[in-house]
């Protein structure tokens, strides 16, 4: 009797799983999200392994012309199971999460000597060059922060967000390694330690203030996966939720950087070192239609037209933005780009050189960002550390253009010589052009 | 005829039909996964016309098997046109070849001009079928000087 109830209940709850089996097979869970009936398969030209993520994510921007899906598909990069048509099993393994440039992952998604590290050429060697960067290491503020409350005897980086070694010093500023900060373990007064606990927010490894206007990704993806103010995903992949914040705009990688993503963390406040807290101005912008000169730069500072025009990417070098591939002290001995640096001076324009070589930095830069023609033979500025500021070309008539490398908008720039200004000649910093060139806030 | 069917009979054929319903059901689910229609494999082997559609010193693009056919004094080689840095598909410019991704160019002849990649393009084997026509084997890759001689 026993053994026919038995029966029974197992061939009913046989019956039950193949209901529930057949069920669950004519209304898979892709189908909610781009209405796929069945899974769509990619085999990507580098790996040759079949992946089924865009039976989800159809519709998710390409991430950049450099990356084409056809070619890398989602997994070498994002890891995840490829075969996997279930939202959680498919997301298994995934490098980073959402974000696999994150500096914890970096190496293993976008490393590679194919790719963006192993190369000894510092230019090469993106991963490198980033994180000794002094804006991943923070180095520069730890440093001075503990000088100033008479932890180090001197000014010169000791440590960083997090231990890192060049084995190459190129520069005369440039430090061996950096050993990791921890205010508690080295038993650093109290001012260090509500420093290391309230100021660290805005290196490459923090996550971002989680409020208007300051919201970014970590890592690679800081600078280069546009966000926007309220840090929403706004592109076309059915997947991600459109309400929620900490995504970048779209799915997107780009060397045309706005300023508006270097502000998620630039001119945004101050720092008490008082009080050791971030101070944040008020009076910023909730949405980004704001002019851009009363509502970004600091109400104290003045700034000439081309400050306040062009993006930071215009002007400032991959060098000193992206760093030089050498541990620095502080932002000072990176950033040096000047007004004559652009303008030239009362004695002459600025330096140039002509490009010679098809593989020159500035054609691999001109090509990634399309915003100016390159070709051998063209001229172009450079820097007093012979870095090219390769969308500034020299025409045959001796005048220079510059191209907006985010907004493709053209400039001619006017240079010093030759003209009526009475700069001394002892005094060519950026900071005595403004007392002429400076544009006051209304 | 009527057939009386006590409570014990009842749940004896219902136990059965379940049984059966189950088993079919399963069965019905092991046809779909035994028959799950696997695409594919991507072609390799592309067959072309024959050798005299393609003059001497004749560079000629084959886009569907992404490889471009060149015959010269030689004899006939062809060369791919996936790039060697990261494989994405290159672009015919003034004067060769250029990927779209990250720059790297190649000469007429598949030559390596500019990186990232770090070498010249693969060449691929090249051959006759029965009726004559040229094929080519994009998976086998075969050395840089090789030449089919027909």
């Amino acid at each position: 009797m026993r053994a026919r109830q038995g029966l029974f209940l197992g061939s009913l709850l046989l019956l039950v799983g193949f209901v529930v089996a057949g069920f669950r097979e004519l209304r898979p869970s892709y189908v909610s999200y781009a209405g796929n009936a069945r899974p769509l398969r990619l085999v990507p030209s580098l790996t040759g392994e079949p992946e089924y993520c865009l039976t989800c994510h159809q519709g998710i921007e390409e991430i950049s012309p450099a990356h084409p899906v056809e070619v890398f598909g989602c997994v070498s990069c994002h890891g995840g199971e490829a075969l996997a048509l279930d939202p959680d099993k498919a997301h298994q393994g995934l490098i980073g999460g959402r974000n696999p440039a994150d500096f914890s992952v970096v190496e293993q998604s976008c490393g590679g000597s194919d790719c963006h590290s192993g190369s000894p050429d510092d230019h090469r060697d993106h991963i490198a060059r980033a994180l000794t960067s002094i804006q991943s290491t923070y180095a520069g503020a730890i440093a001075q922060v503990r000088f100033a409350f008479g932890d180090q005897p001197d000014q010169s980086a000791r440590y960083g967000i997090q231990a890192v070694q060049d084995l190459v010093v190129t520069t005369d500023t440039g430090v061996l390694q950096l050993e990791t900060f921890d205010p508690f373990l080295l038993q650093d007064p109290e001012p260090i330690q509500d420093f290391a606990e309230r100021c660290l927010t805005c290196h490459l490894y923090a996550e971002p203030i989680v409020e208007v206007g300051y919201h970014r990704l970590t890592g690679c993806s800081a600078c280069h996966s546009p966000g926007n103010l309220m840090g929403m995903y706004v592109g076309d992949d059915p997947t991600v939720d459109r309400s929620e914040s900490g995504h970048a705009a779209q799915h997107r990688l780009t060397t045309s950087i706005s300023y508006t993503q270097c502000n998620a963390c630039h001119n945004r406040g101050n720092y008490s070192l008082v009080e050791m807290v971030f101070r944040p101005r008020e009076d910023l912008p909730t949405d980004q239609r704001a002019p851009r000169l009363q509502d970004y730069y600091q109400p104290i500072a003045q700034f000439t037209l081309c400050e306040w025009e062009l993006d930071c990417v215009d002007c400032h070098t991959s060098g000193e933005a992206m760093g030089d591939g050498d541990l620095h002290s502080s932002q000072a001995e990176v950033q040096y780009v000047q007004c004559k640096t652009c303008h030239g001076t009362l004695e002459g324009p600025p330096l140039t050189y002509t490009i010679q070589d098809p593989e020159d930095l500035a054609m691999r830069r001109a090509f990634l960002n399309p915003a100016i023609d390159l070709s051998v033979g063209d001229t172009v500025l450079m820097t007093t550390l012979g870095e090219a500021l390769w969308s500034i070309k020299k025409m045959p008539d001796g005048t220079f253009i510059q191209a907006g490398r985010a907004t493709n908008i053209t400039y001619e720039i006017p240079l010093v010589v030759g003209s009526e200004c009475e700069q001394n000649l002892e005094e060519q910093e950026s900071r005595y052009c403004h007392a002429c060139h400076a544009v006051e806030r209304p | 005829m009527n057939v009386q069917l006590n409570r014990r009979g009842f749940l004896d054929l219902l136990t059965r039909a379940l049984l059966w319903f189950s088993g079919a059901t399963g069965l019905v689910g092991l046809v779909r996964f035994l028959s799950y229609d696997r695409e594919p494999a991507s072609k390799g082997l592309y067959t072309l016309e024959f050798p005299v559609a393609y003059p001497l010193g004749s560079i000629t693009p084959i886009p569907e098997a992404t490889v471009f056919l060149i015959r010269d004094q030689t004899g006939f080689y062809a060369r791919s046109l996936i790039c060697p840095h990261l494989g994405c598909v290159l672009e015919k410019n003034e004067g060769g070849y250029q990927c779209p991704c990250h720059g790297s160019r190649f000469g007429e002849l598949g030559e390596l001009v500019n990186g990232p990649a770090s070498h010249s393009l693969t060449s691929v084997w090249l051959g006759l079928d029965e009726e004559g026509r040229l094929v080519v084997d994009v998976r086998t890759e075969v050395a840089w000087e090789w030449r089919l001689m027909v």
